[in-house]
């Protein structure tokens, strides 16, 4: 009872801080979602905007996927006044002259931020109350960032081509895009009346009517010099018409005319080529798919799935189980239909950039789970995978709700190396498999906590000595990680002096008191419990030992958690360890054929190698060690972070040839 | 797996001792396996995750480099070996370890397929321009070859006569509009003609459609409707030919490629050793750097030996003996001339932004003023002539009228500037009125390299008025009567001399003004203008609060000195690799030694008709050898020959709905339609695309760099296409290898633990049958159990 009573109090910290770091992320995410909206705003129908499109970058996007795209460059995961984004384009397309002074372009880089700031000190529009709003939601005005001030600043950082340039290169694409001809001539929602699909798509700036459109004010702003080529007289006049009507509505704040002339267009424009229209049913599909924020809310409902998984395998609660595989397949079903829907509005499976990559590959993590779930049903392994799946698919899910601006979930085309079937097996594979590897860390850390709780019951270790362990553990991790930032990319992430020492001392007491442990006789041999506590057969072996025989007389003792979890961790890896490997191969059959070279050292391929050589040392270490569980879970967990560096640090940092996945 | 770990296999043999058994029993050995592995890991993530150690002026390596480095090698060898020695000597050669032993004859195979391709691979690029133009007439010796790439020109001089043709624009879909092709699109080359005597006119040819070549008479239109013929010169005959790529160029070479001025081939000698992450000097003297980010000196000699006959360099020793990674020539002044030179370095900052630098040279008409118009550096004659400088910065009129001895300055501003409908103002005590109507700073004169400012000007006499054109040039100054605003209906005259303008034109707002023995500062102050300031070096005025101006150095006798700018690391573009780098050479010794910095160039093209808008380089540094020959050397890449030439017979984007934009993501694939050279005779078309390369010959080509098309102008572009070119020998083994270890690793992992779970079912049944005779308890049946598996 004792016991009990202290893990899981234990438990209950963790998992309370865990929940208290994401309630904190949630409410601090929208600094502006409680800004009320208009009486307009409110009152105007876009709702059949829905159904219109518009050309960009080779496709057809929904108004509502153009309008996020845009705005997601000026105000990246903001929204101006909690407006719709369609609203706001059209707000700031139509009434530029109010937005000039109003806080929507959005600086990521919080120094940047801060030297903007000091350079713009003594700004008449600017008090300290508007400085502390900016410095929290990093928005700042076409008008302050026009300032001399902040014109010099930007010119200045812009020579820093490392740190810098790429910040005042996006600051100058969000004042480019801000500007309401940019918005206009961009927005090429008419069809070419040819109806071919090589032709270009046209603005309705571009329409011009026989003998040019009246200058008067309603026209203001229209070329009257082109014309597009093809398109009915009627049909142009009623579109300069129904454009003029609403921007004049718009202009006026009269809600009622506004939704007319948008209900007009939105009529008229798929009439013109209906043969290249998309759908009205695909475009209100793909409305919806972005107005959910990519559905990637689903990781509440695996948050959901989490806890009570966790309870039935740590505390074996029936109840707790039946609850916990219910919300996680309701979970899975979501995050299939995301998956469904995407492939269904880009006409391509997702996988075709850095948000696709991660979301799928949580999907595929979820297969796995589903079909080793099935199998392992009526063994002791049940569950364990469905978990491991929910743990990384809210993970996933949690980075693109949260990161919209590292994950945009914006559909565009395949850069044509991608259009080939050995790439897109590859990356499939490739992302599977790291989806493996990371449902191979929940069993392990399971394994990891047992271990520990021994460690506490049997006193062979102080508790004080436990308790600090994971901490120290933690510290060595970020520590090694800033440590390994500073020497990668010492230009963009290099630490000043003190702070670098400080890391480094942080680092080398950590890892040491890592290492001691690791290596003490009674971590290592985990408290007298040697060569038994692990799987006796790792791996398939080890599902099909406990899977039920049809003779009774051979069943086999009921295992113990760490024999289950070791043995489940032992599943993935070598799960992973046959499709990585694959992956890799079949990446270079596809190198071979794109690039000439089947592999060229890129840093992706070599930390990919890399990844593999870690599970490689795994099933070889494990053979010779004693205290084979402890050590499976500690290099499955050091193969995690390889591949976690893989993707996020070689991705973002260390340029290659991967830049897309 | 686990069941091999202690087990000896049905080759091992017991060690026998002394060294050989000593080294078989290390090779035999799981950990030995383990500790190699974990070196491998941590070389190859120092080597892709660390790039600044194989980077160190001490290794200078690249990745392909890192990854073939003898340390490299020996890890690979060692851990092949003791993966053979385990396999052998460890794992019993039965059925139920086939999975382990395919994996390891698979990893074997890989690694011994990946030595042989590594150790043959030869990698590189070449661009295939789309077409030449073959020029003939009956004037030239020989015919002409002009590469079609906008901008390439090429002059002929047949005799007394001198032709000039110039690659105008080219079109990659011109619709043509005749005949039965009506409809089809071509690529059409415009070529502009000017013959020794005669109007200029354009021939335009369309690719495959040679029936269709005219002429265009500029300002005329075509000629076949100007003079009834197609062509203005039907002698002239141009035609399109394909132009074949006889060479690649290997990646991550350097050589130096020489020949005598007037010849037409390179001959190439390789760089070996060079460096190519570190910069190297001798001297600081040798380049210019920002002071923040001072080079260090770290001198190199590398003799560059020729290596092939031709070489106009063979007799004289060649040296690298400096090294810069991304560097470009620049420019700067520097005291010590013996001609009047003056030239100002000024220093402008303010409390909120970083100081900004000039150099300003006054008799240098492109130097003497500041990019962004802020000032100018004026040299006066003498220091009385800086009260004539401009008191204004804005732009000003100066009206004379001699016979009353009147004189007036009237400042252009929006109220002086009446325009067309304003009222005339009269000057006093003179019977004259004047009407400004506006002013143009900096106009460009045709066929002239300078500029000319102007003011227009109505001016009223008694009897009657007339315009006046008053240049800052008093030569240009015109007077125009009549009323018509076209130039044919204009009649100008000299200035009418009764009345005197002159026009001083907008000036920047602060003017550094220089004379024998001292200069000038003249600005815009908080109360004015400010004439009266003079400053010496090392002086600082402060021209509005927080705004300041430092003289950091004037030199009036400066003379110009031109040496690299060693970029700081900041400002150097990502992925610029060596495109900025530059070589010092030395040709020659002792007295004829010289030296000079040479410009990187990425492909050793022909001539300087190659350069297509400075998207290549062709710079090449002149040399005199010791018998006086002239030699032009450039510093560029290895090149391989193609041991089959290949010609670009057509290149097109396939593009996504809405055609292309100018956005990647508008393209979905770049196909490039090349032939190949066999036997003399070019192979049928071939096709290629991303992803889908092709072999020919020992080569591999594969879609690589394009000419990218404006924006703007999406029917430019597309005259060459970049192959990669490469070999790959060794891939299929590489391949065999992958595809035995993944049929092990199925096997171990999924098909074994079935047999052995069917053979302990068996052998359990087995059990089952005599258990009362031979067990007593079931504990004793699940030992058995557990021994089998």
């Amino acid at each position: 009872m004792t016991r009990k009573w202290h893990i899981y109090l234990i438990d209950v910290m963790v998992v309370a801080g865990i929940a208290g770091y994401i309630g904190y992320i949630v409410i601090n995410k929208e600094p502006d979602r409680r800004v009320a909206t208009s009486d307009f705003a409110r009152a105007v129908n876009l709702e059949p905007l829905y159904g219109v499109a518009v050309q960009a970058d080779g496709r057809l996007r929904s108004f509502e996927s153009h309008s996020k795209t845009y705005m997601g460059y000026i105000s990246g995961p903001r929204k101006i006044h909690g407006q719709s984004n369609t609203f706001s384009y059209l707000d700031v397309m139509f009434r530029s002259e109010l937005y000039e002074d109003i806080d929507m372009i959005y600086v990521k880089h919080k120094q940047v931020r801060d030297q903007l700031l000091t350079a713009l000190e003594g700004q008449p529009t600017l008090d300290e109350e508007r400085v502390a709003a900016i410095r929290k939601s990093g928005l700042f005005s076409r008008q302050l960032l026009n300032q001399p001030s902040s014109r010099a600043l930007l010119e200045k950082l812009g020579l820093d081509l490392i740190k810098t340039e790429k910040v005042v290169r996006s600051i100058e694409s969000a004042l480019t895009v801000s500007d309401p001809r940019f918005l206009s001539s961009n927005l090429k929602l008419i069809a070419p009346p040819s109806g071919l699909a090589d032709q270009p798509w046209h603005a309705v700036e571009e329409i011009n009517q026989p003998g040019g459109l009246p200058q008067d004010s309603t026209h203001a702003g229209m070329a009257s010099e082109a014309n597009i080529e093809g398109l009915a007289v009627e049909t142009q006049q009623r579109l300069a018409d129904s454009w003029s009507q609403l921007r004049r509505a718009w202009r006026s704040q009269n809600a009622e005319e506004s939704s007319a002339a948008v209900l007009t267009l939105a009529g008229l424009l798929p009439t013109i080529a209906p043969a290249l229209y998309p759908s009205g049913e695909r475009l209100s599909w793909e409305s919806w798919y972005f107005r959910t924020k990519s559905m990637s809310w689903v990781w509440l409902v695996y948050l959901l799935s989490v806890i009570p998984l966790l309870m039935a395998i740590i505390y074996k609660w029936q109840g707790a189980r039946t609850a916990g595989m219910i919300l996680f397949v309701v979970a899975f079903a979501l995050q299939t239909a995301s998956i469904a829907l995407r492939w269904y509005i880009s006409g391509r499976w997702p996988n075709a950039n850095m948000y696709e990559a991660v979301t799928t590959s949580a999907w595929f993590g979820g297969v796995a789970a589903i079909i080793l779930e099935r199998i392992a049903r009526k063994t002791s392994f049940r569950n364990i995978f469905a978990l491991g799946s929910a743990v990384i698919s809210m993970i996933a899910l949690m980075a693109a709700y949260f990161l919209p601006t590292q994950l945009d979930s914006g559909i565009s085309n395949k850069m044509a190396a991608l259009n080939d079937v050995w790439l897109y097996i590859h990356t499939n594979v490739i992302i599977w498999s790291y989806a493996v590897i990371g449902l191979a860390c929940v069993p392990a850390l399971l394994f990891l906590r047992n271990r520990w709780c021994l460690l506490w019951d049997q006193l062979t270790i102080p508790r004080l000595r436990l308790l600090l362990l994971p901490i120290v553990m933690l510290v060595a991790n970020v520590a090694g990680g800033m440590l390994l930032m500073h020497f990668i990319a010492k230009t963009k992430y290099g630490l000043p002096m003190y702070t670098l020492w400080g890391t480094a001392a942080a680092f080398w007491l950590s890892s040491t008191i890592l290492g001691m442990e690791l290596l003490s006789a009674r971590a290592r041999r985990g408290a007298g419990i040697k060569g038994v506590d692990r799987a006796a057969s790792g791996g398939a072996s080890a599902i099909m030992a406990a899977t039920p025989s049809s003779n009774p007389f051979v069943q086999a003792e009921r295992p113990t958690s760490s024999q289950v979890y070791d043995g489940a961790t032992m599943v993935l890896v070598e799960l992973s360890f046959v499709m990585l490997w694959t992956g890799v191969v079949m990446g270079a059959i596809w190198a071979d054929h794109s690039w000439g070279r089947p592999w060229g050292w890129d840093p992706k391929e070599v930390f990919a190698l890399n990844t593999f050589i870690i599970f490689l040392i795994l099933i070889h270490v494990r053979m010779k060690v004693k205290d084979k569980g402890f050590w499976t879970a500690i290099i499955a967990l050091i193969g995690f972070e390889v591949m976690m560096f893989n993707w996020i640090v070689v991705n973002f940092i260390i340029t290659g040839l991967h830049s897309y996945a | 797996m686990e069941s091999i770990s202690n087990q000896r296999g049905s080759l091992a043999k017991t060690n026998s001792g002394g060294p050989i058994g000593w080294l078989l029993g290390l090779f035999s050995s799981i950990w030995l396996g383990v500790s190699l592995a974990v070196i491998l890991f941590f070389y190859c993530s120092v080597g892709s995750g660390a790039p600044q150690v194989r980077q160190l002026p001490s290794l200078e390596m690249t990745e392909f480099e890192w990854f073939h480095w003898w340390p490299f090698n020996v890890l690979m060898i060692t851990f092949t070996l003791n993966m053979i020695v385990v396999t052998l000597r460890r794992i019993p050669f039965r059925f139920i370890n086939a999975g382990v032993w395919m994996i390891h004859c698979g990893i074997i195979t890989v690694t011994l397929g990946s030595y042989y391709y590594f150790s043959t691979k030869v990698e590189g690029d070449a661009p295939v321009f789309r077409h030449r133009v073959r020029i003939e007439h009956p004037s030239f010796a020989k015919p002409v070859s002009l590469v079609v790439l906008p901008g390439a020109t090429e002059q002929v001089v047949a005799g007394p006569d001198v032709w000039q043709f110039r690659i105008q624009s080219t079109n990659n879909s011109w619709p043509i509009l005749s005949d039965d092709h009506a409809g089809e699109k071509a690529f059409a080359v415009n070529i502009s003609v000017k013959p020794p005597t005669g109007e200029p006119y354009v021939r335009q040819l369309l690719d495959g459609y040679e029936e269709y070549t005219e002429d265009v008479m500029p300002g005329k239109g075509r000629a076949i409707k100007n003079i009834g013929r197609k062509l203005v010169d039907e002698k002239l005959k141009l035609t399109l030919d394909h132009e074949p790529q006889t060479y690649f160029h290997v990646m991550d070479s350097w050589a130096l490629f020489s020949r005598t001025v007037g010849e037409t081939e390179w001959v190439e000698r390789r760089i070996d050793n060079m460096p190519r992450y570190n910069d190297r000097i001798a001297t600081r003297d040798q380049i210019f750097s920002d002071p923040q980010s001072p080079v260090e000196i770290n001198a190199i000699d590398l003799p560059v030996p020729s290596q092939a006959d031709g070489d106009p360099l063979a007799r004289t020793p060649v040296h690298v003996t400096g090294y810069l990674r991304y560097a470009y020539m620049q420019q700067r002044w520097r005291d010590g001339g013996a001609a009047l030179n003056p030239v100002v370095a000024v220093s402008v900052s303010s409390a909120r932004s970083e100081p900004h630098q000039y150099e300003l040279a006054a008799l240098h008409p492109s130097h003497a003023q500041s990019d962004d118009g802020l000032m100018e550096f004026r040299w006066l004659k003498r220091a009385a002539d800086v009260a004539r400088l401009p008191k204004d910065s804005m732009p000003v009129l100066h009206i004379e009228v001699p016979a009353s001895k009147v004189s007036i300055d009237v400042t252009m501003t929006n109220e002086t500037v009446a325009g067309p409908d304003g009222e005339f103002t009269p000057i006093e005590h003179t019977e004259f009125s004047y009407r400004i109507r506006g002013g143009q700073d900096n106009l460009s004169i045709p066929g002239e390299n300078k500029t000319v400012s102007i003011a227009m000007v109505e001016i009223k006499t008694p009897t009657g008025s007339f315009r006046r054109w008053v240049a800052d040039d008093p030569a240009l100054t015109r007077d125009i009567h009549g009323e018509g605003e076209d130039a044919h209906d204009m009649d100008t005259k000299e200035p009418d001399s009764r009345i005197v303008m002159t026009y001083a034109a907008a000036s920047t707002p602060i003017i550094l003004a220089g004379y024998p023995g001292g200069l000038h500062l003249v600005y815009n102050g908080p109360e004015g203008r400010v004439i009266d300031q003079a400053v010496s070096p090392g002086q600082s005025v402060e021209l509005l609060p927080g705004i300041h101006v430092g003289v950091t150095g004037y030199w009036p006798h400066a003379q110009a000195e031109t040496k690299p700018y060693v970029v700081p690391l900041s400002a150097r573009q990502a992925g610029a690799k060596e495109t900025y780098s530059m070589i010092r050479l030395e040709v020659g010794a002792g007295q004829g030694l010289q030296s000079q910095w040479l410009t990187y160039h990425p492909y050793a093209l022909p001539n300087e008709q190659y350069i297509y808008g400075g998207r290549f380089r062709y710079e090449p540094t002149r040399f005199r050898t010791a018998d006086g020959q002239e030699v032009e050397v450039i510093f560029s890449r290895r090149r391989e020959p193609l041991p089959h030439p290949v010609i670009l017979e057509d290149f097109a984007l396939d593009t996504h709905l809405g055609g292309y934009t100018g956005a990647s993501m508008t393209i979905r694939n770049y196909v490039s339609t090349l032939r190949f050279e066999d036997d003399g005779q070019w192979t049928e078309p071939t096709e290629i695309r991303v992803n889908e390369p092709m072999s020919h010959g020992e080569y591999w080509f594969f879609q690589s760099v394009w000419d990218r098309p404006s924006p703007n102008n999406p029917a430019g572009g597309m005259n060459y296409t970049g192959l990669g070119v490469g070999n790959r020998h060794g891939v299929y083994i590489q391949l065999t290898g992958c595809c035995i270890a993944v049929i092990g690793m199925c096997f171990a992992f999924y098909v074994k633990p079935v047999l052995k779970r069917r053979r302990a079912a068996q052998q359990r049944a087995k059990i089952g049958r005599h258990r009362d005779a031979e067990y007593d308890t079931q504990a004793d049946v699940i030992e058995e159990v557990a021994a089998v598996s």
